[in-house]
């Protein structure tokens, strides 16, 4: 996806062009200026404390191992961290190695600051350790395209459900296995006198990632749109599954505030005792242990199947190259040091989450207590994998800014779910023809 | 001024006991926080007093994180940057109260006008610049950056300051064999000096407490400063407030400290600059 | 020589500025006439006022500047009342420990921005916060209020932290205006028969303006300016009730990877700002001799 660098293009003048930010740019003409010594590889980070200090770690055994290469772990406060590669990459300083989300490979790609790793990977001796999920996820995130490897998967999260078990055992309840029975538990575990609610519901950034599986679940398809590029996800079916979504709040299962609430809010209300059930990740277990909960205060469990399909919310850490990786052998090097089953493994062990790799999936690690479910989730092929559009340019500020705006709107009662999901179709839909217009009919569509 | 009535006397005293309050309740609770342990946090009702307070908020801050070399990081560009500053705002600052000049107006204005673009369209474009004079990742510039962005605000003050200052002392020094130069530094600095602190004072708080370019520009945590230590304690998944607080108290006690005890100079430096013949 | 000498001694100040202020800003004006979609870094036409045009039908600009506005009049109102006001209080007021106090009640001023949303996001909390459990034993209102939360408290929310903090400034700037006014002048007024509320007028205000004028206009950009506090606090929401300008440059910018049409915002913001300024100095019949 990276476009030849064209000199005549509109590179006319000066430094007040070079703001055309393509790392070639920077790299070939400027890079040299600040830049690191011969041998030290940057690696940036914005993954949180905890996996930082691990990534850390392994670039100190890696140094002990080849004295003539230094990694350093550029870490990054995790709130501005995609804002800060941003401006390393337009501002033509870019790490070497970058670890993104899926989410943000796309992008990155388009950005031009994301290299091909085909051909060094043809002759990698761990290239087929990685799970078929694994592997799936990062065709999913535009990571592997037609057989080009851009980035390969550090690490699995998936999302799995977390009930507090006192509740349950009050009730004499059970984790629900279908969204049906899910909704009446959240109705039993409500109790505004005790001041305890069913769910923690996410109603600001990024509750995107828990209503979008929701709408999958209801309309038993991931597409997005159809054969004519017209956004479908206005149907019947999408606007039952959003309505479902919507009326936990409108009934009263979650606080009022939920409205305003992110990702540390609604773990928070979860581990202090408000909220009854929450979505997560496997890394939400150690903070809610260390939060005071324990196998009797806490259980996890697969997500339930909805009507049409049970969905697998999957997303992973990919690590890539950077198209303005000052020395690229060393580069190289790290990297297929570090995405080695032998030390991805640890990684996951010490970081909580899951390895993509098939050594991996049989360690009893991760098959037992509040892992069980999350394996799960993240080996189960039967299931449904949630997908979304990564390659439209609109994307990122769709899902962080509008989708926001829009579902609070709902919340609020300001509109309804349909005109909700008929405002999101119609953004997209002209995205979509945008894209298609550029680029030709062949979009990316889930795997 | 006021006759002062017991009625009146009252009315004052309830009016400061209110700000007083006001101003220090949230500071109170910062405190309180800082020495609560995580999980008291989340108690309903409230505790206004922690019942088992903690240091271990504090200790794990000062141990096992990198917070005091970030507090020393701070220290260096905070105080360097205002020296800058200071010097840059003495030489204008004169320069805009003895002299009138074409150029006056002008500069006044592209003083104002900088002050008026928000600083998150000029990332990328300094970005770009450190990157050029190879100063990326350093505090050099963070230094410089604080600098510029407290040159007019400061040298307005310094302007005042000057004002307030009898133009014939220089004269005089001059008659005496003094260059302007020498006047400026021997006889007209020394008499400002309350301003001296009061501009010094605000270009050092501004530059202690900035956040986003200190973000954008530093790489290492080696670099860091206090404020980005700070942002750091907020995770994808936590907030670990005890400790985001002890880390804010202790950010905040420097500034206080030199702040309190400066600020009666600061408000007599202010006073004289506002003299008017 | 002697006709440089102004220029020289302001030359530091030129070389600086010029540099790393005025370089920067002139390369966002130029940007604002390009498209630069981060996405697409090599395609970046020069596409005129396309941007402008697209702001002027771009609802979400004129909701945050509208945002905008009310965030900067109500903070400022507040602000330089209660600045104001404590202002006069030190000002006629002789108490023990009053060092103490100034020095106590001067300090918001000290705090980052960054910290004083923390802290009153903390206090404002729907579940846990300070202000609901007072508001609740006080009797004041029935059941816990999300302010953050809430689209029409969000704002005021932000601009309560932002007053806490402005406060300070006003107070500490008027303070040290009123206590240049030479006592001689109010005994004259006294003399005279003059009341409080005349004396004020009459002796107070004329002595102070000039400083009253300069510390609003530079507050009001500072705060226009300024979105920090506010992103920290709600991100702008919920149902962008909170997003100001500025917040929606940054967006722009860094969620929407726009930088052309961020720099075009910015510009907007920035003309605002000036136009602002020559309407606020106009009606101050202000003159720009001494600063303070």
């Amino acid at each position: 996806m990276t476009k030849p660098f064209n000199q005549k293009s509109s590179l006319s003048r000066r430094e007040m062009l070079k703001l055309t930010g393509s790392t070639i740019i920077g790299a070939y003409v400027f890079g040299c200026s600040g830049a690191t010594e011969q041998n030290t590889v940057t690696l940036f980070s914005a993954m949180g404390d905890v996996k930082n200090q691990a990534i850390t770690k392994m670039a100190e055994t890696f140094a002990q191992l080849h004295p003539d290469i230094r990694v350093e772990v550029l870490q990054v406060p995790w709130d501005q961290g995609r804002a800060k590669l941003i401006t390393m990459v337009a501002g033509g300083n870019p790490p070497d190695l970058i670890v993104l989300t899926g989410q943000w490979m796309a992008e990155f790609r388009a950005m031009g600051a994301i290299d091909n790793l085909t051909s060094w990977y043809q002759t990698w001796t761990h290239k087929d350790a990685f799970t078929e999920i694994g592997i799936r996820r990062c065709e999913i995130s535009a990571a592997i395209e037609d057989g080009q490897i851009y980035g390969l998967p550090l690490e699995i999260t998936t999302r799995a459900m977390f009930y507090q078990k006192k509740w349950l055992d009050e009730l004499g309840l059970e984790p629900a296995m279908t969204r049906s029975e899910w909704r009446t538990l959240l109705e039993k575990l409500t109790d505004p006198g005790k001041n305890r609610y069913g769910y923690a519901m996410r109603g600001a950034r990024g509750g995107f990632w828990t209503w979008w599986p929701i709408l999958e679940e209801f309309s038993g398809t991931n597409e997005w749109f159809d054969k004519d590029h017209r956004c479908i996800i206005n149907g019947p079916d999408h606007v039952a599954g959003l309505s479902f979504w919507n009326d936990i709040y409108q009934d009263g299962l979650s606080p009022k505030d939920s409205l305003n609430w992110g990702y540390n809010e609604l773990v928070q209300a979860f581990w202090s005792g408000i909220c009854g059930c929450i979505e997560q990740d496997p890394e939400v277990v150690p903070t809610c242990l260390e939060h005071g909960m324990d196998a009797s205060s806490l259980i996890t469990a697969v997500m339930p199947a909805g009507p049409k399909a049970q969905v697998a919310s999957n997303d992973i850490w990919i690590l890539s190259r950077s198209s303005g990786a000052q020395n690229k052998e060393a580069t190289q090097q790290f990297y297929g040091w570090v995405m080695a089953p032998e030390q991805l493994i640890p990684y996951s062990k010490a970081t909580n989450v899951l390895p993509a790799v098939k050594q991996g999936m049989n360690d009893p690690a991760f098959n037992q207590g509040f892992f069980k479910p999350f394996m799960k989730m993240a080996s189960n092929t039967a299931l449904l994998q949630n997908w979304y559009p990564s390659y439209l340019p609109e994307m990122g500020e769709f899902i962080e800014v509008m989708v926001t705006e829009e579902q609070q709107n709902m919340l609020l009662k300001r509109q309804s779910p349909q005109d909700t999901l008929d405002k999101l179709a119609d953004f997209l839909t002209k995205a979509q023809k945008k894209y298609v217009d550029q680029h030709g009919p062949d979009t990316p569509r889930p795997a | 001024m006021i006759k002062q009535t017991p009625t009146t006397r009252v009315i004052q005293l309830l009016g400061l006991s209110a700000f007083f309050v006001f101003v220090t309740f949230p500071l109170y609770w910062m405190i309180v926080t800082s020495f609560t342990p995580e999980q008291d946090l989340f108690t309903w009702p409230l505790r206004y007093f922690p019942v088992a307070p903690t240091l271990e908020n504090y200790t794990v801050t000062l141990l096992r994180t990198d917070i005091p070399r970030y507090f020393a990081n701070s220290l260096i560009v905070a105080s360097l940057a205002s020296a800058c500053t200071l010097t840059v705002a003495i030489l204008g600052g004169y320069a805009l109260a003895r002299y009138t000049f074409r150029g006056k107006q002008v500069t006044l204005l592209i003083f104002l006008a900088t002050q008026m673009m928000p600083i998150v369209v000029l990332i990328v474009p300094l970005f770009i610049t450190f990157r050029m004079l190879g100063l990326l990742n350093t505090l050099y510039s963070l230094m410089i950056v604080y600098t510029v962005l407290n040159i007019p605000f400061c040298t307005m003050m310094m302007q005042g300051f000057f004002a307030g200052v009898p133009a014939e002392l220089e004269e005089a020094a001059m008659v005496d064999g003094c260059n302007r130069f020498g006047a400026i530094v021997r006889v007209a600095v020394p008499l400002t000096r309350p301003g001296l602190i009061a501009t010094f004072l605000f270009a050092f708080i501004g530059a202690w407490n900035e956040l986003l370019f200190a973000v954008m520009f530093l790489n290492t945590d080696a670099n860091f400063t206090l404020p980005v230590g700070l942002y750091m304690f907020i995770s994808k998944y936590d907030i670990h407030w005890g400790r985001m607080m002890a880390g804010a108290t202790l950010a905040l006690i420097p500034a206080l400290v030199v702040f309190g005890f400066v600020q009666r100079y600061m408000v007599r430096g202010l006073a004289l600059g506002a003299v008017k013949g | 020589m002697k006709k440089a000498e102004p220029y020289l001694l302001l030359s530091p100040a030129y070389l600086l500025i010029g540099g790393f202020m005025f370089y920067p800003m002139i390369t966002v004006v130029l940007l604002s006439f390009r498209q630069y979609q981060l996405m697409d870094p090599l395609n970046t036409p020069f596409i005129g006022l396309e941007h402008y045009g697209t702001m002027l039908t771009d609802g979400y600009f004129w909701r945050s500047l509208w945002n905008s506005v009310v965030w900067v009049s109500a903070s400022l109102f507040f602000q330089f009342l209660l600045g104001f006001g404590l202002a006069l209080l030190l000002n006629s007021t002789k108490f023990w420990g009053k060092g103490l106090y100034q020095a106590i009640v001067f300090t918001p001023w000290a705090v980052s921005g960054f910290l004083i949303a923390i802290m009153w996001a903390w206090m404002l909390n729907g579940e846990f916060g300070v202000v609901n459990d007072m508001l609740l034993r006080i009797g004041l209102i029935d059941e816990k209020i999300g302010f953050l939360s809430r689209t029409e408290t969000a704002l005021f929310a932000c601009v309560l932290a932002n007053v806490w903090f402005g406060i300070t400034f006003f107070a500490i700037m008027l303070f040290a205006a009123l206590q240049a006014i030479p006592p001689s002048l109010y005994e004259a007024a006294d003399i005279d028969g003059a009341t409080a509320w005349q004396s004020f007028w009459r002796v107070t205000a004329p002595m102070v303006k000039s400083t009253i004028v300069v510390t609003i206009l530079l507050r009001a950009i500072w705060i226009f300016n300024w979105a920090d506090l506010i992103w920290v606090m709600t991100k702008g929401g919920p149902g962008g009730a909170s997003q100001t300008l500025a917040l929606y440059v940054f967006q722009k910018a860094f969620l929407g990877l726009d930088f052309g049409y961020s720099a075009a915002l910015g510009v907007a913001l920035t003309v605002v700002s000036l136009i602002f300024t020559a309407i606020f100095l106009r009606v101050s019949k202000f003159h720009s001799e001494t600063a303070f």
